[in-house]
């Protein structure tokens, strides 16, 4: 079942490969790569000037100016580097719900980036968080670690409960370059998302939120008075539902998608929401290129 | 719907088991589905602004409603009585006279009874609701009575009636001072009234003529004529000239007008043989009568058919003759050596002889000898005189044997020879039995003597005698007489078929079925070895004398309608409604749920 889902057809695979992530800042990477960056060096790109020093590279002299103004001036140009991207991954309980389940599609959905990713030559860190950083993939550059990535989302499995704040923190404590950072996760955090982002927001790392949902978390089918049991805490709601109560969940949720969504713009960032009965290719090749994600 | 008509302690006791079952109901409520969500985040955010605590309110006000239906539904059943403000939770006997007489029509149309019963009504309305009210009848058709609420006794008295059958009284109710009794009567029959109770009349004088006797009786000179007997009272207070019709089958009617004067009576003997064989109707018309049951009367007239009558005898010439002489007699003389059943003979008749074998038509028996379907007879005693006569048999009507001498006789004790559906006609002193007759068919007659060792053939009787042996074991008798009321007749396990060919309801005691009847008429009481006419009369002068009451007359004939209620439903059917009402708004309040 997992391998399936993470399985992409040939055709699919191909018209991935002509996409390329990208990200409204300009990256710190290190390695040469195709995004642009805010270190000169030697892009196509001129930036600059500034007076030669010994030991720069003489290739770069303007030679132009030195006949007019006799002196040793040297010509800068932005640099293209690789892009970091952190794909973070929520496996908490809470996604391992609906048909199929966010789970699944979330993974599905992260190894399609980082496949797109890898394909561009960019570096892809995979991290499942749920209540902390559950596991970790190594920050890695080339088409060749694609079946790597791949290996590390067939082995992951949802449990425990979601803090994004506490897997933001645990993750960025150690230095890591400015980047792309990716979330998959339904955001059912009690702690609130504000606090959560904000820890990525210190970094000022370019952040692209997707919101998965399942059909039945928007519209639930229920009946009579249920004894609604939180997956996550096992926390319990006796619940009367009734028509009115229904069409409040329902504008609730709406609510609090929408506050999620308005935080992302207020800070420039990229926010889709999806359910997980939206066709997968339309997602990829549609929906992430309006939303900017993908080029 | 009126089921039941509790105390208000009773009904306050189950109105609060009801809301208690209730209550324990909806704690019992099994617990709802647990059903497993991502997160009860959003659901958190709901509840709480859709302020919880409105549950809680609404589980509440949930079970107040259900408890309140259930309450408003054993109210609605049980019907407690309260007492009114004003109003005396007191005691009150009521008597209701049901005799006959209460039939009487009144000069406005009604009867006496009609008037009885909205007296009562008035008696009871003058009383709380509450009143424990004993409701007795003088004819006793209110088997147990007791204390019950007005309601209840309004209800009970609505299935009572005038009854027939046995003689008023008040029943020896409770005579204490504090508890309040009304009789309400006519005074015609009522006894026993007790001095502390109040007497209610509904006495009215009104004309009246009936008839006190009627019977159909053959000639005693030719028992081939038949002539009827009836006997013509006037209640009135002027002489009368009532027309009597008397008809037979196929309509053939013979009238007479009789004078009868002022509180008199008169008997007309009217020759009826014109008429054809069946059931005889007397029936008198009088303009203003007031009592219609005693103004007809039923009679069977037998059938007079040629008796085939076979003489076993080994010579007794008188009593030969005798039998000859029988008008309807066709005589068959056999003598006991050449005797064999035959099948052409309607009644055998045995002189000192007695068959090896039961006969299978009826048999009358003189001094039978010894043979084993016979009881064993005693021993030989002479010089035996009569001490016991049943002067009621049909066998001994219009007899006389009180100077009846047997010289011999081999009598049997009752308690030894008698079996149980036996008649000892006549017996001798010691208990002994003499003449016996045996009801179980084949039917016959035993004499204990021959007719040489008595003078019963000498006795004018005699020819009497052998008539009235040859139509009782010929089964040509009458129809069976009874009155008005209860009837028992001797026919076990019969159907009653009434004069317009319905069945009545009956009763199967031991030996008998009992019926009741409310009016003259000729029924049939059908078994699946028997039928027997009953004619039920009411034949009672004291019935048909309405006017013999000490009571003053009714002050005002006008009958106060029953009160209709002011509201149009009955309060206790409102309330059903209303629970009905409460109980779909319970449900648009609270169960009204998502049900997809």
């Amino acid at each position: 079942m997992v391998q399936e889902s993470l399985l992409f057809s040939e055709e699919f695979l191909r018209q991935l490969e002509h996409l390329t992530m990208l990200t409204r800042r300009p990256v710190a990477g290190h390695l040469r790569g195709h995004h642009r960056s805010r270190r000169t060096g030697s892009g196509m790109v001129f930036t600059d000037y500034r007076p030669y020093s010994p030991g720069d590279d003489t290739r770069n002299l303007d030679w132009g100016t030195y006949l007019r103004l006799d002196r040793l001036i040297l010509r800068l140009f932005e640099e293209e580097a690789d892009l970091p991207v952190y794909i973070f991954l929520d496996v908490s309980r809470s996604m391992n719900f609906g048909t199929p389940s966010k789970f699944d599609f979330a993974r599905k959905f992260a190894a399609a980036l980082a496949y797109i990713s890898l394909i561009n030559h960019d570096r892809v860190s995979i991290v499942a968080f749920s209540d902390g950083v559950i596991s970790e993939m190594p920050a890695r550059r080339g088409k060749n670690q694609v079946w790597r990535a791949l290996h590390f989302l067939e082995r992951i499995e949802a449990g425990g409960g979601t803090s994004l704040q506490s897997a933001f923190r645990s993750f960025f404590s150690a230095r890591r370059t400015r980047g792309l950072t990716v979330v998959i996760s339904d955001f059912l955090d009690r702690e609130g998302f504000e606090q959560s982002f904000q820890v990525i927001r210190r970094f000022r790392h370019d952040v692209f939120a997707v919101h998965l949902m399942s059909p039945d978390e928007l519209d639930p089918v229920l009946a009579d008075e249920v004894l609604l049991v939180d997956s996550e805490e096992g926390g319990a709601a006796r619940v009367r539902v009734t028509p009115e109560l229904v069409k409040a969940y329902h504008d609730t949720f709406l609510r609090y998608c929408t506050e999620i969504e308005a935080f992302c713009r207020s800070h420039g960032w990229g926010y889709l929401r999806t359910t997980t009965t939206t066709p997968f290719e339309d997602l990829m090749l549609k929906a992430l290129r309006e939303q900017g994600l993908l080029r | 719907m009126n089921l039941l008509s509790a105390s208000p302690p009773w009904a306050a006791f189950a109105a609060l088991a009801a809301a208690l079952v209730v209550t324990v109901l909806y704690l019992l409520k099994p617990p709802p589905r647990r059903l497993l969500v991502p997160s009860s985040l959003i659901w958190d955010r709901v509840l709480r602004e859709s302020h919880r605590s409105s549950d809680r309110l609404r589980w509440w006000l949930s079970l107040l409603l259900a408890a309140v239906i259930a309450v408003s539904i054993v109210v609605a059943v049980t019907r407690p009585q309260f007492t009114g403000a004003g109003e005396a939770a007191d005691r009150l006997v009521l008597v209701l006279d049901n005799s006959p007489t209460l039939a009487t029509r009144t000069t406005d149309g009604a009867t006496r009874w009609s008037h009885a019963l909205a007296k009562a009504r008035t008696t009871l309305a003058a009383h709380g609701p509450g009143t424990q009210v004993m409701l007795v009848d003088t004819m006793r058709r209110i088997a147990t009575p007791g204390f019950e609420y007005r309601d209840a006794a309004l209800e009970r008295m609505r299935q009572l009636h005038v009854a027939y059958g046995g003689t008023p009284r008040v029943p020896d109710i409770v005579q204490a001072g504090e508890i309040e009794t009304v009789v309400i009567s006519d005074g015609v029959q009522i006894t026993g009234v007790p001095k502390s109770a109040r007497l209610e009349s509904v006495f009215e004088p009104v004309e009246n003529a009936g008839i006190t006797a009627f019977e159909v009786r053959r000639l005693p000179a030719d028992p081939r004529r038949y002539q009827a007997f009836v006997e013509v009272s006037n209640a009135g207070g002027v002489d009368k000239s009532i027309d009597i019709v008397i008809a037979g089958v196929g309509g053939r009617r013979i009238a007479r007008t009789v004078n009868v004067p002022a509180g008199g009576a008169r008997a007309q003997v009217i020759d009826i043989s014109s008429l054809e064989a069946g059931p005889v109707r007397a029936s008198l018309s009088m303009p203003g009568d007031g009592l219609e049951a005693d103004d007809v009367a039923y009679a069977m007239l037998p059938m007079r058919r040629v008796v085939r009558v076979g003489l076993v005898s080994n010579g007794n010439p008188y009593l030969e003759k005798a039998l000859r002489a029988q008008p309807r007699v066709r005589l068959t003389t056999i003598s006991a050596r050449g005797f064999a059943e035959r099948r052409d003979i309607d009644v055998w008749v045995f002189d000192r002889f007695a068959p090896a074998t039961r006969p299978g038509a009826p048999a009358l028996m003189f001094r039978p000898n010894s043979v084993s379907w016979l009881p064993t007879p005693g021993m030989e005693i002479a010089d035996v005189s009569v001490v016991a006569l049943d002067g009621a048999h049909p066998l001994l009507e219009n007899l006389s044997l009180r100077d009846l001498v047997v010289e011999r006789a081999v009598a049997t004790r009752p308690a030894t020879g008698v079996a149980e559906r036996d008649v000892v006609l006549v017996g001798a002193r010691g208990d002994m039995a003499l003449v016996v007759a045996h009801e179980d068919a084949p039917r016959r007659v035993s004499f204990a003597f021959g007719l040489e060792d008595s003078n019963f053939a000498l006795h004018a009787e005699f020819p009497l005698f052998l008539g009235n042996a040859l139509d009782w074991l010929a089964g040509e008798r009458g129809a069976f007489a009874a009155g008005l009321g209860v009837v028992e007749v001797p026919v076990a396990k019969a159907r009653i078929v009434a004069p317009d060919g319905t069945e009545l309801p009956a009763q199967a005691i031991p030996g008998g079925t009992l019926f009741e009847v409310s009016e003259p008429g000729m029924f049939t009481a059908i078994s699946s070895s028997q039928r027997l006419r009953v004619a039920a009369n009411l034949l009672d002068r004291r019935v048909t004398d309405v006017n013999r009451s000490p009571l003053a007359p009714l002050q005002s004939l006008a009958i106060e309608p029953p009160q209709s209620p002011r509201f149009p439903l009955d309060p206790w059917v409102a309330l059903l409604l209303a629970s009905a009402l409460l109980l779909v708004f319970e449900w648009w309040t609270w169960n009204r749920r998502v049900t997809e």
